[in-house]
Formats: C-alpha cells, sequence, structure tokens
C-alpha cells in the first residue's frame, strides 16, 4: 500500500519536472526565433505598409503622411486595373486550374501504380521542383521560341506558327509548368492512401470507374486537391521571374510590377501599396477558395 | 453464359480505360520534365544554341566548369542555403516543441506568426526587408541575403517538425525525465531520435526553397556576391549562348544529385507526405 503511494506520488513528482524542465527549455530557446521572426519579418512588413501611407517625392526618402493617394492611384486607374491587377488574377486562376488539371492525371497515374514502380517517376517529378524556376524558364524559353521546336511542330502538322513567347499564353504556360509539380506531389500521397476496399465497394455495387472515380476517389482526395492549388496560386500570384523572363514587359503582375516601381522607377510608396494589395488580394481569395470548399464539402456529406 | 460474357465486357472495359489514362499521363510528365530535357540537349550542341542540338559537342559542359563568375555563383547559392536551411532548422525545433505543450490559444498565434512568411508573397516581403536595411545600413550584404533566406525557409522545418511532434507521446519524455534525466539528455535521446525524420525533411525543403529562390535574392543580393538563379537571369537577360545552358545543366545534375540523397536518407515519401 505504501509502495503503491511512494510509487504514485514518484510518478507524479516525476511528470511534474518534466512538464517545468521541458517548459523551461522551451520558453527560453523559442524567444531568439521569436524575437527574429518579429524583427526581421513583422518589423518590416508593418513598415512597408507605412511606407504605403507616405508621399513620395523624386531624391527623397518617402515621409510619412497617412496618405492614401497610392492605393488610389492603383485602384482608379484603368490602366493598373487592367494591365496588373485582372492580368494576375486572371492568370493565376487560370494556371492554377490547368495545373490541377495537368497535375491530377499524373498524381492518380503514379498513385495507382505498384509502389516499387512509382520511385523513378516520383523522383523525376521531385527533381523538376528541386531545378531553379529560372532554369526551367530558360528550358521553355528555347522551346518555345520563334524557330523552336514547338513552331517547328506546329509548321510540320500545318497549324498557324503564333507567336507564344513574350505573350500572356507564353506566362501562362510557364506559371502551369512551375505549378505543377506542387499539385503533383501532395496529390500522390493522398490518392495512393485511398483505401481500395471503398472502390472495389463501389463497383460491387455497379458503379462503373467513372462513376467509382466521381463518387470515391475524387472526393478523398479533396484534401491534396485543397492543398496543391493552394500552394500553386499562392506561388502564381506572386509571380515574378515568370512574367519578367516570359513577358517580355508586355505581360504585366503585381508582383513584377511592385519590382519594377521599386527597383527601377525608385517609387517605395507606390511599390509598396501594390505589394500590400497584392498580399490582400491574395488572402483574399485564398479565404474564400476555402470558405467555398469547406462548404462544397459540408454539403456533399 | 450471360455472366461469362459480362466479365468479358468488364475485363476489355478496364483493358481499354487505362491506355487513356497512361497517354494522358504521359504527356502530363512529358510537360513536367520538357524543360530539363531541352536544357540538357541544348548544353550539347557545338556552335549555336538550339534543340535538338544539330552537332553534338561536350566542349560548353567543360567551359561551364571553368567559368569563374557562374563557379562562384553556385558557391554563394550553396553557402546561403547551408546556412539559411541550418538556422531555420534549429530555430523550428523549439518552436515546433514547445508549441505541443502550449495552450491552443497560444499555440494558434504562435504559429500563424511563423507561418506568416508564407502568406505573403516572397518578392514583397523581399521589398520590405530590403527598405528597411537600406535605411538602416544603406547597404545589403550576405548576411541580409541569409537573413531573407531563413525568414522564408522557416516555415517548412516548423510544419514538418510539428507534424511529427503530434505523434508523439509525452509519456517518454517524462519517463526520461523521471529517472533522472537532465532536459538537455531527455532531448538528445529521446525527442530528438524520434522527430528525426520531421528534422531531416525539414531541412530539406528549406534548403531546395533557398537554393531554388529567385524573388528574394534580386532584391537582397549584394553586387559582388550574387547566387546562382540571379547569375543565370541577368546572363539570360543579355546573352544566349549554349554555355549558359551548360551551366544549368550542371545545376539539375546537382539537384538530381540532391534529390537521390534525400531518397536514400529519408525516402521521397517527404514529398509526396506519405508516412514511411
Amino acid at each position: 500500500m505504501s509502495a503503491t503511494q511512494s510509487l504514485q506520488r514518484t510518478e507524479i513528482r516525476g511528470r511534474g519536472l518534466g512538464v517545468n524542465a521541458g517548459e523551461l527549455l522551451g520558453r527560453s530557446s523559442v524567444f531568439l526565433p521569436f524575437v527574429f521572426v518579429v524583427v526581421f519579418f513583422f518589423i518590416p512588413m508593418g513598415w512597408l505598409v507605412a511606407t504605403s501611407l507616405s508621399t513620395h517625392e523624386i531624391g527623397s526618402p518617402p515621409e510619412f503622411t497617412g496618405t492614401l493617394e497610392h492605393y488610389a492611384r492603383f485602384w482608379t486607374d484603368p490602366f493598373y486595373l487592367e494591365t496588373a491587377l485582372w492580368t494576375t488574377i486572371k492568370l493565376s486562376v487560370l494556371s492554377t486550374v490547368f495545373a490541377l488539371l495537368i497535375g491530377y492525371v499524373l498524381a492518380y497515374y503514379i498513385a495507382e501504380l505498384p509502389p516499387q514502380r512509382r520511385g523513378l517517376i516520383t523522383s523525376m517529378v521531385v527533381v523538376s521542383l528541386a531545378v531553379n524556376i529560372v532554369i526551367r524558364i530558360f528550358g521553355l524559353n528555347v522551346l518555345l521560341m520563334n524557330g523552336g521546336l514547338v513552331h517547328s511542330v506546329f509548321g510540320l502538322i500545318g497549324m498557324p506558327r503564333i507567336r507564344i513567347m513574350y505573350t500572356e499564353l507564353g506566362v501562362l504556360i510557364g506559371l502551369i509548368q512551375i505549378a505543377v509539380p506542387y499539385v503533383v506531389l501532395p496529390l500522390i500521397g493522398v490518392i495512393a492512401a485511398i483505401d481500395p476496399a471503398l472502390k472495389e465497394a463501389a463497383a460491387s455495387v455497379g458503379a462503373n470507374r467513372y462513376r467509382t472515380f466521381w463518387a470515391v476517389t475524387f472526393p478523398l482526395s479533396l484534401p491534396g486537391v485543397v492543398a496543391g492549388t493552394l500552394i500553386a496560386f499562392t506561388l502564381n500570384a506572386a509571380a515574378f521571374a515568370i512574367p519578367a523572363l516570359m513577358g517580355g514587359g508586355r505581360v504585366r503582375m503585381m508582383g513584377m510590377m511592385a519590382y519594377e516601381q521599386a527597383a527601377i522607377q525608385g517609387n517605395f510608396p507606390f511599390a509598396a501599396a501594390i505589394g500590400i494589395s497584392l498580399t490582400i488580394l491574395s488572402l483574399l481569395i485564398t479565404a474564400i477558395y476555402l470558405f467555398v470548399v469547406s462548404r462544397t464539402f459540408r454539403t456533399l456529406r | 453464359m450471360a455472366a461469362a460474357s459480362h466479365n468479358l465486357n468488364r475485363s476489355t472495359f478496364r483493358l481499354r480505360l487505362p491506355t487513356g489514362l497512361e497517354i494522358a499521363a504521359f504527356c502530363s510528365f512529358i510537360f513536367v520534365v520538357a524543360p530539363l530535357i531541352v536544357v540538357a540537349g541544348s548544353a550539347l550542341n557545338a556552335d549555336s544554341m538550339t534543340f535538338p542540338p544539330r552537332s553534338l559537342s561536350l566542349k560548353w559542359m567543360v567551359m561551364a566548369l571553368t567559368e569563374g563568375s557562374f563557379v562562384n555563383g553556385a558557391m554563394v547559392s550553396l553557402v546561403v542555403a547551408l546556412v539559411s536551411a541550418s538556422v531555420s532548422t534549429l530555430f523550428a525545433l523549439p518552436v515546433a516543441l514547445v508549441l505541443r505543450r502550449m495552450s491552443p490559444a497560444v499555440g494558434r498565434v504562435l504559429t500563424l506568426s511563423f507561418m506568416g512568411p508564407l502568406l505573403v508573397p516572397s518578392v514583397i516581403f523581399a521589398l520590405a526587408l530590403y527598405q528597411v536595411m537600406m535605411y538602416i545600413f544603406g547597404l545589403t550584404n550576405l548576411f541580409v541575403l541569409m537573413i531573407g533566406h531563413i525568414i522564408i525557409t522557416m516555415p517548412y522545418p516548423v510544419r514538418t517538425i510539428t507534424a511529427v511532434t503530434e505523434n508523439l507521446d509525452p509519456a517518454l519524455e517524462d519517463a526520461a525525465s523521471s529517472i533522472g534525466a537532465t532536459p538537455w539528455r531527455t532531448f538528445l535521446s529521446i525527442t530528438l531520435p524520434l522527430i528525426k525524420p520531421g528534422v531531416i525533411a525539414g531541412f530539406l525543403f528549406a534548403f531546395i526553397t533557398s537554393w531554388n529562390d529567385f524573388s528574394v535574392s534580386i532584391f537582397l543580393t549584394p553586387r559582388e556576391l550574387q547566387p546562382l538563379p540571379i547569375k543565370i537571369y541577368e546572363y539570360l537577360l543579355y546573352q544566349y549562348r549554349p554555355i549558359i545552358a551548360a551551366v544549368s545543366t550542371w545545376s539539375v545534375i546537382g539537384s538530381a544529385i540532391i534529390v537521390i540523397a534525400i531518397d536514400r536518407l529519408v525516402g521521397l515519401n517527404v514529398f509526396t507526405g506519405r508516412r514511411a
């Protein structure tokens, strides 16, 4: 009796000690990363907001006056609304949809393979993800340029040799290409984890492959679809290297425009206003998307 | 008889459909890897840059290795990626471990603050950091570049390590402390081995993110120490010779080696999110 009691007491004391020690270690060791994030992320972002509310004069640093002129300039001028805002929304949404279509097919195929045969093809997708974006765009560039392979093939099969590079179509292809691996990889895991018994059950009650796919596989793969499309969308809405290298200055997306305003025009307040607008826009579209997904998901259940 | 013909129908049905899927999957796969094939093909050109190459030569591949500017860029990229991935993993460790023991409300705020960099486009964050650094120091240097990379890479180890700590049984650590192990001893001999897959995966994600980064580097990079992506970008803006394809091909080979290493060390499941 007393032995059990003392054992219990040790246990209680032991657990208390463990938690305290762990928290002591934790609290102090989490301090540095937290300060780091505050100093080098939140303060600069706050600074950027302040800059976007400052007046711009050539040759002098921005002066904080609380003005909304830069936001007004961006959100009322049809030039910016059409060239930057609309192009950004259109290209990022379209590229996400196409990346999902292309990525889903590939992920489904890989997930249906026996596990030992998935390795090579998966690693090729991972390699393409691990290769620098500038290099991948460069490869697309060689392929799509006037007189390149795609043009020659178009000529051979008698299609008109439309210009692809330095057009919106070129930028769209670039955005899709960069986004596909981000969609494929989370989907492989999610689709492969679906219990085959569920599909067999659907088949046993007479569903064909299409029915089974839409009633079983696709709904169960939705978490992977959401994860992949969210990464693809946030990356593409903020795309900067792709419009810069494949748009030839003609296709303007907001991330690139913010860079140009800051680095070339030296207009930091306007660049900041574009940047903050882009961030809010991207968060807003993400929130709407998640809201719609969760609602449809609930009605499906 | 009827049953047999039904079966036959089903099996032909099954045989035909995968071919459609296979063709579509093959096209998707080609689309994913096409740029890499094109870059490698262009690097083997003898004189001008075309794909498919007209006459083959390895001279550009050799020349790329002796071109000081690109080798220098690769070294800068490598050092920046190693340092920022290590620091962000070290920072992420206590964050992920503490989040687990915190009340849900506090934990959520903390997670959000460390995931914040994922929600802001990296080019916009880079603009913000650039402005502050220019205001305070009037210049950017390699340290500032590394700080930028640590911020954008930190969400990955925080997420991968948090994912493994969720499955961690606190009783194991408590057991170690109850028999008198110091917190450090408990951490090193109990916690760390259990969360190792998450730590490695987080480090590798951070490394790849830093190695591939373009938008943060273009703002924060110092003139004389440009990482490889910026070097290639600036070269492509003005010139178009096979040497840039050769440099790119070496970089692709480097990435492939890293991926093979990841496969050997922890398996490619870290990318597809499957538990090994």
